[in-house]
């Protein structure tokens, strides 16, 4: 499921429990600041073969937004 | 000299060990740190180096601190830490919070701009990882000890090569003088163990299968070393102020540039650097004990340190102790400068002098007493400390016994 990779790659720069993540998840609350989310969106683009343009960057807020960016929220 | 300065901390990483007293002990045991390589790289000739031993960078840093520290800066904050600790000070304080911190290195961060060059150019992948930039520049140890000590004053990067740690600490010095700042972060680091650094030192065709063996008739060039060296400055007023533990005095320093060959070594360009050190510091050539050597065995600056030796000093400069700790902790580049200092500190401190290892027999040209093999206990007042980069630029800082 594309949610738990995502929790995964979120979990290892976030130093959290993969458990404690859900699509309702803000990134800020777990710690994760503009330099954690550029190393986030890299393991994205890496793990999902895809790019996530620079002008989507503002509007991803939670781990849903993330989702939706891939493409991928129904999966 | 408006105002006096004083060493009053000291932090060593290299080949050695991971601690200034590791340090000290192993280079008056006249213990050497090269050994062969055991890198996971194929394809390279050099085959002997002195890498930290035993080093784990996660029992130094979280995870997270990692993530932004190249191995240059994560040496860099740990000599830095100790450096701090042993002048007594304490990061959060008002005498480290206003201090500057000034952090040279030769080549920066290598180890993350070669991993991002290997995915770009050699995997063919497209994407960098997005800290290369922040962990790699060259400024990153400079920011990373300021980031971990809680250093908010001028704090900056500084590069001359394999003299950028004796650049850094005379760039603190007068900092200190002029009044800018009480307290100076000195030194530099380097992790030169790289692929693409250890090909570029074997074109140039200086390294040594050997071992280092300065200023000997055998010597067959240089072996790279990696490390850190910290030195914290003080205005002698605020040492002892705060009764500080002095080591030493910096009591001057000389800065030449050949503008000349970039390799090749200038006997006028290294002599100018140690007049002008002893000239700044108002030292007679005669009050010289020790002479911590730059002495990297390559054949031409052996030679032409030597005779620099014997054109600023004379007949006092074969009663002068010479010699080149890079026989023991390798050449870590512009850490070594900073190495070679606090060696020279030490060396006043203590009353010792360390030897030059490896030695078999001087080379003709080499007509000086280089300390071989074992070390020497011998009362000093003044030591001088060399540095001599390619590109020409020489740098050489004097040391007094604080009285």
């Amino acid at each position: 499921m594309a949610l738990d990779k995502v929790a995964e790659i979120i979990a290892k720069t976030a130093h959290c429990k993969v458990e404690d993540i859900t699509p309702e998840t803000k990134l800020e609350a777990l710690g994760i600041d503009s330099l954690k989310a550029i190393t986030v969106l890299f393991e994205l683009e890496e793990a999902f073969d895809t790019e996530i343009p620079n002008e989507l960057i503002s509007s991803i807020i939670t781990v849903n937004d993330i989702l939706d960016r891939l493409g991928t929220a129904n999966c | 000299m408006n105002r006096r300065v004083v060493i009053t901390g000291l932090g060593a990483v290299s080949g050695l060990g991971l601690n200034a007293t590791t340090f000290w002990q192993e280079l008056i045991a006249g213990q050497s740190a090269i050994r062969p390589l055991k890198l996971p790289i194929e394809n390279i000739k050099i085959s002997i180096g002195a890498l930290v031993p035993e080093f784990d960078p996660e029992c130094h840093f979280s995870s997270d601190d990692l993530t932004l520290l190249d191995r240059f800066s994560q040496l860099a904050v740990i000599a830095a830490r100790e450096a701090v600790c042993d002048a007594g000070l304490c990061s959060g304080e008002d005498s480290i919070r206003q201090a500057a911190a000034i952090i040279g290195s030769g080549c920066g961060g290598k180890h993350t701009d070669e991993a991002t060059y290997d995915r770009l150019y050699k995997q063919q992948r497209s994407r960098a990882h997005p800290l290369t930039i922040p962990k790699g520049m060259p400024s990153a140890a400079a920011s990373m000890v300021s980031k971990h000590l809680g250093i908010k004053g001028p704090t900056f990067a500084l590069a001359s090569a394999c003299a950028s740690g004796s650049h850094a600490i005379i760039q603190g010095c007068t900092m200190i003088q002029s009044g800018m700042v009480d307290v100076a972060l000195v030194g530099a680091s380097d992790a030169p163990f790289t692929f693409g650094l250890l090909k570029s030192w074997e074109a140039l065709r200086v390294a040594t299968d050997d071992t280092c063996r300065p200023f000997c008739a055998d010597r067959s060039g240089i072996v790279l070393g990696e490390g850190a060296g910290m030195v914290v400055l003080e205005s002698e007023q605020h040492a002892k102020a705060r009764s500080a533990r002095i080591y030493a005095e910096l009591a001057g320093c000389g800065m030449t540039s050949d503008a000349g060959h970039i390799t090749r070594p200038d006997i006028t360009g290294i002599s100018s650097a140690i007049i002008n050190a002893l000239n700044y510091a108002g030292i007679d050539p005669d009050e010289v004990d020790y002479v911590n050597a730059h002495g990297t065995a390559t054949q031409a600056n052996d030679i032409a340190e030597t005779a620099a030796i014997n054109q600023v000093f004379g007949d006092r400069a074969k009663k002068l102790a010479v010699s080149s700790t890079k026989s023991m902790h390798g050449h870590a580049l512009g850490a070594s400068s900073a190495l070679e200092l606090i060696a020279s500190t030490l060396a006043i401190y203590h009353g010792i002098i360390p030897p030059t290892a490896n030695f078999t027999v001087a080379d003709e040209q080499c007509d000086l007493d280089y300390v071989p093999n074992i070390a020497r206990e011998q009362e000093m007042d003044v030591a001088i400390s060399n540095s001599f980069a390619f590109g020409g630029l020489n740098s050489v800082i004097a040391i007094r016994k604080h009285s």
